[in-house]
């Protein structure tokens, strides 16, 4: 009996240290947002610019180019702080023939994505994305999300919440094989 | 000021903890009573510095002292009085001040309760426990988290106010206090646990010291678990009430080992059986209490309820390692004298009822337990991100439920020892014939799911066992005593309130398992895009969307829809759903608008603003008797409180207890050695 | 005998309270049967996918944008005719595991829903034991009585289990309670999960043998065109296997038997050419010739043909081969169609043949 009782303790206490193991693991790693896309191939996604065509992403890799593609909102702060960035990329990348950047639309009325885009002067493409199709093909939780896909089609890389213009640069350099 | 103010006052309650453990163990080493007594002291002088710590703390946020960082962080000008009093534990630092606030008032209660008996050595090894506990909490206060921390640099002219969920509703002012007090209480006791097996008296004279305060934290407990869920049912806005979220879980973790303990104890009251067993279930629900803190506060879960990360995970940690490895260790230390004789004389019989009454709640909180702590294990051991939710925690839940119902019927009619078969149809039959005539309704009257019939089968049996014992005792005192129904039914219950306190807990877990099966079973629920003076029908519910009004105020932006709600014709007011905006928030917080009734709520959500042509889109749900789950657990509140109330054993009257304990019974006089 | 009678006047009750309790339990067994409609579908697929941008609800629960669009999305795949199983891989895909609110029954899996269940097992089993244990009190031997007792809590305990298990998986879609009854969702996965691995493993290592064949058999009950086409790729990546190519002449076969005149010519001429290759390459595998008989004798009604293929299944089958039975006695019924001039086999002869 007695050695009964101390063996199941002895039992209880070697779990109990393996859990608390596993636990002091994750309190050291914390939980780590990792993105799923990169090296992957992008969704195919047709959506609707705001003039009405369509744009489909294999048409725009196909043509050789590297895509830029952020997903929006009108109303997210992240999304407006970022804004200034994506202006300055496009600047510099407006004229590249092997460059085309699309906005797409994640979670809004039209009417106030139009009115942001006439705002603010937003020149390279933006799009609507009925039923979200693209948002979640490209498994988006939240806005602004970032993705620079290469011409064979291939997410080079992603990011989550706001990019910088350096950010910008590094993916465009990686997506043209420089890097 | 006030800064130093507090980390003074929480320096010494540390400071308090470290000499109170060391008189009480000079005490207990040279058994000079004095030292213990004064020992026993510093428990008030630990209390004294938590209360002054707390006002402290509540004196910075009222007078929006911005430069203690806490309140900078916790509250704004435009806060709300009450808001601003309930930061106090809207956020990692102030929770465990109050935390400690709560600890020092059991710890002060728990000595004064046992100032008489400051000599026995039980009570000694009971203080230091407790001490080394509040020495931990102030430890930590000090060193790792301090409430009192001032800000660094400029001190802002306002602070950023309290996250948007925990200022939109009054029960943020009750739920986390209440859990609080469940999850402290059990502290109690723990330190009873450890002194049984320190001083090796581990009879059943512990047992009889905690009960009550086992009692007053489960009670506080059942009441913190159904004042949060009815937080997240009037705040969160998707309709429910419990999503098995792992802050949820983590309260519900005690919970159920502290019931399974209430129910083993009686064995160990009664037969002297169980030792080991329930001072392993006293040492778990402690444990889970800690563990439940490190999943909530030390970021490694993703959670609504969850506090920010910190850098206080390792530490709690270490303390679950100590607390636990302790635990386990004294038990095997102490292992063969904890050997008891059990007999069991008939598989049919209180004791064995119990028996796997324990097994299935150790084996419930194990499935929360993994259920909870699954991704973890996933991550750490194949790096792989996984979720468990409602599906998992369901499909192991339910059976174990509708098998815990099942016992709660038969299990308080069963007698102690063994049960005739004379005695089981006496008890049992006119109940389990209720029970089944009320699935056979149910059926008649169209109800689906196994489930739920089952619940509302089990829960009219259990009800039915209930008014039968009850009104025996009644009729059988009125008889003896020759006293009207009335009295003898108050005379009845005062004679044996442990008993019918029970028995009324368990009336309440009735009317909980019946709410839940039927608000989870037979939801309706369906999303709505209304233009203005639009209608819509929702299980007979018609429901118009009348115009948009905002409201602006220094706490908050809220639009609301204005609904006119509608049912056979006949008008049932105005509600009104609606979004809030948040100065220190980006996105909206939603509130829902719930048309309480006995039998279904109507639920209400605005799920997005109205969009430029004025169009809103409505979340509409008709949940059926969630009422009855508040009702429910108001019942177990005030089941557990008439348990508490000490018996009374009135002149000749007879008492009517069905199983008075056998005389054969050896128990340890309590308080004494 | 008076003993007797009063017992069973005592049951008496109790058996008829069960009895009524057997009854509603399989009225509302049958009436909670699941719903396989698609709206039914699309809930519960809802019920199991994370909001991705809420914390801990299930997309069915939360009103967010995102997970309205899920919603539909869902639909939209329903109406497409893919099965739960793909629609939960391509949210993985998209999302990774953590979008699935329920672990899967496999690897690490086993931890969640087993652990539990087998703790709980363990433990009742300890129950028992100690219940038994401790009333082995030397004072107290065990009555017939209380030996009946026992009995009838295990039967309770027993049927109270299986009740809930029952409750459990009536109740909502696939309950792990089904693990207890060897009816686990993890253990035996569903035709959808299993052929999403198969073709994964497929699509993993397109040049394997053993993936095609494997994808191939499993298509065989429900997808002749992609069982042929996998048996095909199957025996050009391994032309010494004879399987692939009796198989692939059989598909064609069953293909044949219902085509339009016009068509079966063709097709039983494919049939035929990979059944002899079947044959070229392994004269000793028996299927190859059940196959043959069976098309010569059920599609071209050349029972004379038939019958030595037949024989030559008997000869080289094994005994517990499972066409073995149907050979017998489809070779009977070709012998009895033989005109009686070409009939120099009786059935003994076939049974003589068999090793």
């Amino acid at each position: 009996m007695t050695h009964v009782t101390r063996w199941i303790a002895l039992g209880a206490a070697l779990v109990l240290v393996a859990f608390g193991v596993v636990l002091a693991l994750n309190v050291s790693s914390g939980p780590a947002e990792e993105g799923r896309l990169a090296g992957e191939p992008a969704p195919e996604f047709r959506v609707e610019a705001f003039d009405g065509e369509e744009i489909v992403l294999s048409e725009l890799t196909g043509s050789g180019r590297v895509v830029f593609v952020n997903f929006w909102n009108s109303w997210c702060i992240p999304c407006r702080q970022e804004h200034p960035a994506l202006v300055e990329f496009y600047e510099r990348h407006r004229d590249d023939p092997d460059f085309a950047m699309v906005g797409i639309v994640r979670d809004d009325t039209e009417s106030e994505a139009r009115a942001y885009v006439e705002r603010e002067g937003v020149e390279w493409l933006v799009a609507f994305d009925p039923g979200k199709h693209a948002a979640l093909d490209f498994g988006t939780t939240g806005q602004p999300e970032s993705f620079m896909i290469a011409p064979d089609g291939v997410v080079v890389a992603e990011q989550f919440g706001p990019v910088t213009v350096d950010d910008l640069e590094l993916m465009l350099r990686v997506a043209r094989g420089q890097v | 000021m006030k800064s130093t103010l507090g980390t003074f006052l929480l320096a010494l309650g540390g400071a308090a903890s470290a000499l109170g453990i060391a008189s009480v163990a000079l005490g207990l080493r040279t058994d000079e009573a004095r030292w213990r007594r004064a020992g026993q002291r510093y428990v008030h002088l630990v209390l004294a510095a938590a209360v002054g710590a707390v006002a402290v703390m509540e004196w910075a946020l009222l007078t929006h002292d911005f430069s203690i960082r806490y309140v900078a962080e916790n509250v704004a000008r435009a806060t709300p009085t009450l808001y601003t009093v309930t930061a106090l534990w809207g956020a990692l630092e102030g929770s465990i001040l109050l935390w400690a606030l709560m600890l020092g008032v059991y710890l002060s209660l728990t000595v004064w309760r046992f100032r008489a008996r400051a000599d026995d050595p039980l009570v000694g090894w009971a203080t230091i426990t407790g001490l080394a506990v509040a020495l931990f909490f102030f430890g930590l206060m000090f060193f790792a988290a301090n409430p009192f921390s001032e800000i660094g640099g400029r001190v802002p002219l306002d602070g950023a106010g309290p996250n948007p969920l925990l200022q939109n509703h009054p029960l943020m002012a009750f739920h986390p206090p209440m859990l609080y007090a469940g999850y402290v209480g059990f502290t109690v006791p723990f330190m009873f646990a450890i002194a049984a097996l320190a001083t090796g008296r581990f009879g059943e004279g512990w047992l009889a010291d905690v009960r009550r305060t086992t009692l007053v934290a489960w009670g506080f407990l059942t009441v913190g678990i159904g004042l949060g869920a009815w937080w997240s049912y009037e705040v969160l806005g998707w309709g429910g009430y419990w999503a098995w979220d792992p802050v949820e879980n983590a309260s519900f973790l005690p919970w159920l080992t502290g019931t399974a303990f209430l129910h083993s104890v009686m064995v160990q009251e009664r037969r002297g059986m169980l030792r080991v067993w329930n001072l392993s279930l006293v040492l778990a629900t402690f444990s889970l209490t800690i563990l439940g803190t490190f999943l909530t506060r030390s970021g490694v879960i993703d959670s609504v309820h969850a506090f920010t990360e910190s850098s206080i995970g390792p530490s709690l940690l270490a303390f679950l390692g100590v607390v636990t490895l302790t635990g386990i260790g004294l038990i095997a230390w102490r292992g063969d004298a904890l050997r008891t004789r059990g007999t069991i004389d008939a598989p049919v019989s209180r004791e064995s009822a119990f028996l796997v009454n324990n097994l299935l709640f150790a084996g419930f909180a194990l499935v929360v337990l993994m259920g909870t702590v699954f991704p973890l294990l996933a991550e750490a051991l194949q790096d792989r991100r996984i979720s468990v939710g409602e599906p998992y925690f369901e499909s192991m839940s339910v059976p174990i439920g509708i098998a815990l119902l099942f016992l709660m019927a038969v299990a308080p009619m069963l007698p102690w020892r063994a049960a005739s078969s004379d005695v089981l149809r006496d008890r049992l039959l006119v109940p389990a014939w209720i029970g089944v005539g009320t699935m056979v309704v149910a059926l008649v009257l169209g109800a689906e799911g196994v489930a739920q019939v089952c619940t509302f089968g089990l829960g009219a049996f259990a009800a039915a066992g209930i008014a039968r014992q009850v009104f025996v005792a009644t009729r059988s005192r009125r008889q003896t005593a020759s006293e009207g129904w009335p009295v003898a039914f108050a005379r009845a219950m005062r004679g044996n309130p442990r008993l019918y306190g029970g028995l009324l807990v368990h009336l309440g877990v009735v009317v909980v398992a019946v709410a839940l099966a039927a608000s989870a079973g037979y939801l309706e629920k369906r999303e709505v895009r209304l233009a203005r003076n639009e209608s819509t029908e929702v299980s007979g519910y018609r429901v118009t969307f009348l115009e948009i009004v905002r409201e602006e105020t220094d706490q908050k932006t809220t639009t609301k829809a204005r609904i006119a709600v509608e049912r056979d014709g006949s008008d049932l007011g105005v509600y009104a759903p609606s979004i809030s905006t948040f100065p220190n928030a980006t996105t909206g917080i939603g509130t829902p608008s719930v048309r309480t009734g006995l039998l279904e709520d109507l639920y209400l959500t605005l799920v997005s603003s109205p969009t430029e042509e004025g169009r809103i889109t409505l979340g509409v749900a008709v949940n059926p008797m969630v009422l009855w789950l508040w009702i429910g657990v108001a019942v177990m509140a005030l089941g557990a409180l008439g348990a508490m109330v000490p018996a009374r054993r009135t002149g000749h009257a007879l008492v009517v207890d069905d199983d008075p304990a056998p005389p054969d019974d050896v128990r340890e006089p309590v308080g004494v050695r | 005998m008076s003993a007797t009678t009063d017992r069973a006047r005592r049951a008496l009750p109790w058996l008829a309270l069960l009895g009524v309790l057997v009854v509603v339990l399989v009225v509302v067994v049958t009436r909670s049967a699941p719903d396989d409609s698609d709206a039914a579908r699309a809930n519960r697929l809802a019920r199991e996918l994370r909001c991705p941008v809420c914390q801990g609800l299930s997309v069915a629960d939360s009103f967010e944008p995102t997970s309205e669009a899920i919603k539909s999305d869902i639909a939209e795949r329903i109406d497409d005719g893919q099965s739960d199983g793909e629609i939960r891989q391509a949210y993985v895909d998209r999302y990774g595991e953590s979008i699935l609110l329920r672990p899967e029954g496999g690897g690490l899996g086993v931890l969640a829903w087993g652990l539990p269940v087998a703790v709980l097992v363990l433990g009742a089993a300890g129950v028992v034991f100690a219940l038994r244990r401790w009333s082995r009190d030397p004072e107290r031997t065990a009555t017939p009585s209380t030996a009946r007792r026992w009995v009838t809590v295990g039967g309770l305990v027993g049927f109270a289990v299986v009740a809930a298990f029952v409750a459990a998986e009536v109740a909502g879609e696939r309950r792990p309670g089904q693990a207890a009854t060897g009816n686990d969702a993890s253990a035996t996965p569903s035709a959808e999960e299993r052929e999403a691995a198969l073709r994964a493993a497929v699509d993993a290592t397109p040049q394997s043998y053993n993936a095609r064949i494997a994808l191939a058999r499993f298509l065989l009950n429900n997808d002749l065109a992609g069982a042929l086409r996998e048996y095909d790729a199957a025996a050009e990546i391994d032309p010494t296997q004879p399987e692939p190519a009796a198989y692939g002449g059989w598909v064609l076969g069953l293909v044949a038997r219902q085509a339009e005149d016009a068509d079966r010519e063709q097709l039983v001429s494919g049939a035929l050419a990979r059944l002899d290759r079947a044959a070229d390459v392994d004269p000793d595998y028996p299927d190859t010739f059940v196959f043959r008989g069976l098309i010569l004798y059920t599609v071209l009604d050349d029972p004379a043909a038939a019958v030595p293929e037949f024989q030559r299944f008997l000869a080289t089958a094994p005994d517990e081969h499972p066409q073995r039975a149907l050979v017998v006695d489809t070779l009977a019924r070709a012998v009895d169609e033989l005109p009686t001039t070409t009939a120099p086999i009786s059935p003994t002869t076939t049974t003589t043949q068999e090793p």
